[in-house]
């Protein structure tokens, strides 16, 4: 290494061993309510609140997690969230995707109003939604179907605003050149404005599949029957109103949780990747 | 093309099957037992875990048996504040299940919008409950099915009811003295200082009494100590008059004297199992949660919350009743037909064994299979013994806002915030307010 | 059409300067303009029915319920006398200055411990997957799952928080920290020891807000990494490499190029994540259920408590329109304090 470059590395080691003790501290508390559930669900019922806090159980159950798939449907109740928010998220990004970009690109009368219409819906509490919905929701018929769980919630007012801001960071001369070569707009959304705008693509399906996966009181209100119910709902089984069996809880809830991790290590490449190809030395 | 168009070429295949199967599954709710010409009932609960089974299993039970070819679907609907939006929600725009289990507040409310059926024809009617079975139930438990406010109708049948009690650890009492648990508000006081000893080495040591700011307790404790909660008219509270202020002010002496203490949720389980607590009053539905806590690591006991007059004592339910929901007339008797079913000693006493739930007849404290349970449960029958001197809480319109007042008011005794008069005092002027907003 | 091969990005401008066209007259124009309108109806509308059916009519009917005294049916058409009753009530003016609280403690700090975060996992460095995996796990798990196990962390005397303090030094065992069932203020508290009393209104949010509080930021962090990764995804590296190349150091770089080229991310943050700390709801009424002594009733749980405990929809619904109108407010105050901060390419 030539000389002149000694004290720049070792800035750099120092930066980097300085950003590792702070992420990794960080870390720490970031996880540890994790770590806590995780122990948890594999501990004895009177282990699980004991004091002082054991933080590793003295044999680890695993017929925990047994125990919860026999208590509860739960392989049904995952396949239905699972399938609900695959649904729900790719509904989401088709429409918001396509809205996003009128916003972004499309001079049209009342543009800002629409959007500042749209961004309103965001503000309004759940609760105060949650009627008015259910009621629609049998007028149309839908009560206690697949139908009621999916359709209310394939279009995200949140996922239109990430992805407009987005799409406002793509150059406009892209869009001006691909208009005047005769492409349709959506053509242009499929092969330009998408491609670019991967990350928050992204991020949108890991929001909208969160939010569909996490949901728990609209699913309650809506169905009837064990067979449509999702994975939260199987959660709140092991309180009681007398009690709560916190280690079989615990393990419920982190059957709830690991496929979504799974998916985020999936999904996680594809971040990685998209932030690799924007930006690449020409 | 892009690479993205690939990728979605192998998840759209996947998306695709998907969407077919769930299409494919419709939410047809075939359930067991609908043949044809089968009237099918729906019946909302909150129960869960072993109580989810003992209740499936009665269900079964009553599909089979039943001569009116009546199909019964239990269903779980969450916990009670679920299960009460969900009904709100059904009110106004949807289909109401035909029974529901409510609490008397929830009763009231439904009672106001007009949904739920008064049951005192059903009760005499053909298909009633004989002069017999009414003398067998809990008075305590229809009376407070009934509603002044409604005429005194009955408009919701008890179902899964406990009673308010205290528990109490025997040889941390006996220790310090006290050779049974202690009977009036005096030996309660005494007995909370007496067993309260700090540890030297600055642990949590061992306190009195473990609080849980709980209307119904609180309510239950005014009402042993002779207060009263609300003029005749329901119009007014009275919990701010000196019995009831008597109570706070013991309680904020004894967190003084670090003998009471707060816990957060269910921890008195807990702590009541470790030692740390000699004292609680809760109710008797815990007490399975109790006996494991404890481990057989010494003796406890139930019995009834301390008293000013022990000569007549006094104390509160717990828990919640059915409700059935107006129809046509041969679903609300279908309805019936199940409630009564359900009230009967078999299912009674199978219903008490096989839940923490208190039997809702005399009756069965003579069946085998009772005593066989309480062999093995002797705190349940303690608990029993308790409910003839049990009385009905307020169900006037307007009273869960009470509740969170006094449960409100305790919280600030507790912590120092106020006094027990000028936290009941605050509490009563909300209280009024409610009550009339309601009227 | 444009061959759009990876890492292109910037280039492009210089090709188009070589290809573009005759500039299109007037006509081409309008036309276009009416093709423009139809193009965005079209795409706009699977979305636009959805949200006005289930998100914007609702508003509507929300609007109408505040206008009746309403339990659970109507009753009577009161007009603006449930508004009024709300202007003079104390309880929603307590639960107001507990939201905000709960906003301007969460909201800032969520962003700025996410910034810096998201800058250090977007450098290379070791392990970086892994901790952009732990870091977002705070987001994966349902909010109702995370207020569970944060209330057992909170316990006086079971929790591990208390457990940590105690074997510390920091507090004793006989009367720690009660945390989520403390109602006195954290200033109070603080100054308890010595002796001094502070008048109410300066005792602060209680504990056990402060200690929600700290949830929700913990909570937040993971989708703010999230985001903000993505938006840092979006800037060209060509821009910060030529800063540095013009000497510029790494605070320079940040302040004049990244930063401002985050920003759209950044607005959309503070937009977003305001309106959600406004409307918290799952963790609070898991962790407090709106005590110890209401000092944790935000606006929402005040919504939900006129709903379900005292059965007065009408008022409830007032109560939300009226949580909707602030939230606006503050939303369209931030929209235009952005105007200027705010560049997009």
């Amino acid at each position: 290494m030539k000389p002149a470059n000694k004290p720049k590395y070792l800035r750099e080691l120092v930066r980097r061993a300085a950003c590792h003790a702070v992420l990794a501290s960080g870390c720490v508390v970031m996880v540890f309510p994790f770590y806590w559930m995780l122990v948890t669900s594999l501990k004895g019922q009177s282990e699980a609140q004991m004091l002082p806090p054991m933080l590793w159980p003295v044999k680890p159950q695993w017929v925990n997690f047994a125990e919860v798939f026999k208590a509860v449907p739960m392989a049904r109740y995952l396949m239905n969230s699972l399938g609900i928010a695959v649904v729900v998220t790719a509904a989401t990004i088709v429409t918001s995707a396509m809205a996003a970009h009128a916003f972004a690109r499309i001079q049209f009368p009342g543009r800002e109003l629409a959007f500042g219409l749209f961004l309103a819906t965001m503000m309004i509490p759940f609760e105060v939604i949650l009627i008015p919905d259910f009621i629609l929701v049998h007028r149309l018929g839908w009560y206690n179907t697949y139908a009621a769980l999916i359709v209310p919630w394939c279009a995200s007012v949140f996922a239109i605003f990430l992805l407009r801001q987005s799409f406002m960071t793509i150059p406009t001369e892209l869009h001006e050149a691909s208009l005047l070569d005769g492409c349709s707009h959506l053509r242009y959304l499929w092969s330009v404005a998408l491609p670019l705008a991967t990350p928050s693509l992204i991020t949108v399906g890991i929001v909208s599949f969160l939010g569909s996966w996490n949901s728990l009181l609209w699913p309650l209100v809506v169905t009837d029957t064990p067979e449509l119910r999702p994975v939260q709902v199987g959660l709140a089984y092991f309180t009681t109103e007398a009690g709560t069996k916190y280690h079989l809880a615990a393990a419920a809830a982190t059957v709830s949780i690991l496929p979504i991790v799974a998916l985020y290590l999936a999904a996680q490449r594809h971040f990685v990747e998209g932030i690799a190809r924007t930006g690449l030395k020409s | 093309m892009g690479g993205h168009t690939r990728v979605i070429r192998k998840y759209g295949a996947l998306l695709a099957a998907l969407m077919v199967a769930a299409g494919g599954c419709s939410s047809k709710n075939g359930g067991a037992g609908s043949g044809a010409g089968r009237l099918k009932i729906v019946f909302w609960h909150t129960q869960t875990d072993d109580n989810a089974r003992a209740l499936a299993e009665l269900v079964r039970r009553y599909n089979a048996t039943n001569r009116l070819g009546v199909t019964v679907e239990a269903l779980y609907q969450g916990n009670y504040d679920d299960i009460f939006r969900k009904t709100m929600a059904a009110v106004q725009g949807g289909k109401l299940p035909d029974i529901a289990v409510a609490y008397e507040s929830m009763v009231a409310e439904y009672m106001r919008a007009g949904v739920v059926l008064p049951l005192d024809d059903l009760v005499n009617g053909p298909n009633g409950l004989s002069k017999q079975d009414l003398k067998d139930i809990e008075p305590a438990f229809l009376a407070t099915n009934r509603f002044p406010q409604f005429g005194n109708k009955l408009l919701s049948f008890p179902f899964t009811k406990s009673v308010l009690v205290m528990y109490s650890n025997l040889d941390a009492l006996r220790a310090a003295g006290f050779s049974q648990p202690p009977k009036t508000w005096s030996e309660f006081w005494r007995a909370a200082r007496a067993v309260t000893k700090r540890d030297p080495s600055g642990g949590p040591g061992v306190r009195g009494l473990i609080i849980s700011a709980n209307a119904s307790t609180i309510d239950g404790w005014f009402y042993s100590n002779g207060g009263r909660l609300l003029t005749p008219d329901r119009k007014r509270v009275l919990f701010n008059e000196p019995p009831c202020v008597e109570v706070f002010s013991g309680i904020r002496s004894l967190v003084d004297a670090g003998a009471a203490y707060l816990t957060q949720e269910r921890d008195y389980q807990m702590e009541f199992g470790a030692g740390r607590g000699v004292l609680f009053c809760g109710s008797s539905t815990q007490r399975n949660y109790f006996r494991e806590a404890v481990a057989g690591k010494f003796r406890w006991a139930i019995s009834n919350i301390p008293q000013r007059d022990p000569k007549h004592p006094i104390t509160v339910l717990y828990g919640a009743n059915l409700a059935i929901f107006r129809s046509n007339p041969q679903r609300q008797a279908a309805a019936w037909d199940f409630v009564k079913w359900l009230s009967q000693k078999e299912q009674t006493a199978f219903w008490a064994i096989r839940s923490s739930y208190m039997p809702i007849r005399r009756s069965v404290a003579n069946m085998p299979e009772m005593l066989e349970a309480w062999k093995k449960d002797p705190q349940g029958k303690q608990a029993f013994d308790v409910i003839r001197y049990a009385v009905p809480e307020p169900n006037v319109r307007g009273w869960q806002d009470v509740r969170t007042y006094l449960e409100e008011a305790l919280q600030a005794v507790v912590s120092g915030t106020d006094s027990a008069k000028g936290a009941l005092d605050k509490a009563a002027e909300k209280a009024n307010q409610a009550l009339a907003s309601k009227a | 059409m444009l061959s759009r091969s990876e890492g292109e990005v910037v280039s492009i401008g210089s090709e188009l300067a070589v290809r573009r066209p005759q500039k299109p007259g007037p006509k081409w124009h309008g036309q276009r303009r009416v093709r423009d309108a139809f193009a965005a109806a079209a795409m706009l509308l699977p979305a636009a029915v959805l949200i006005l059916a289930f998100h914007f009519l609702p508003l509507f009917y929300a609007l109408y319920i505040s206008l009746h005294k309403w339990s659970l049916i109507p009753e009577r058409f009161v007009g603006a006398a449930n508004y009024f009753a709300l202007a003079h009530d104390q309880e929603f003016r307590h639960s107001l200055s507990v939201t905000l609280w709960y906003v301007v403690g969460t909201v800032p700090l969520a962003i700025a411990i996410s910034l810096a975060i998201a800058l250090m996992l977007f450098r290379p460095l070791w392990g970086r997957g892994i901790y952009r995996t732990l870091y977002f796990l705070p987001y994966v798990t349902s909010v109702v799952a995370a207020a569970i196990v944060w209330s057992w962390m909170y316990n006086p005397r079971y929790g591990i928080l208390n457990y940590i303090l105690i074997k510390l030094g920091v507090c004793s065992a006989e009367s720690p920290p009660q945390w989520l069932l403390e109602p006195r203020g954290v200033f109070q508290l603080a100054l308890q020891n010595a002796g001094l009393h502070l008048p109410t209104w300066a005792q602060g949010p209680s504990l056990a807000l402060v200690a929600v509080t700290i949830m929700g930021v913990w909570n937040a962090i993971g989708f703010n990494v999230i985001v903000f990764l993505a938006g840092l995804g979006s800037i060209p590296r060509e821009l910060q490499e030529a800063a540095r190349i013009d000497g510029a150091d790494e605070w320079k770089v940040f302040r004049h190029v990244t930063l401002p080229l985050l920003s759209p991310t950044t607005f959309f943050l503070f937009i977003v994540s305001t309106i959600r700390a406004f409307q918290a709801f799952n963790q609070i009424y898991v962790m407090t259920r709106g005590g110890p002594m209401g000092t944790t009733r935000t606006v929402t749980m005040y919504i939900f408590s006129r709903f379900y405990e005292s059965h007065e929809v009408g008022y409830g619904a007032a109560v939300a329109m009226a949580l909707f109108l602030i939230i606006l407010a503050f939303t369209l105050l931030q929209f235009r304090v952005a105007a200027g901060r705010v560049t997009y390419q």
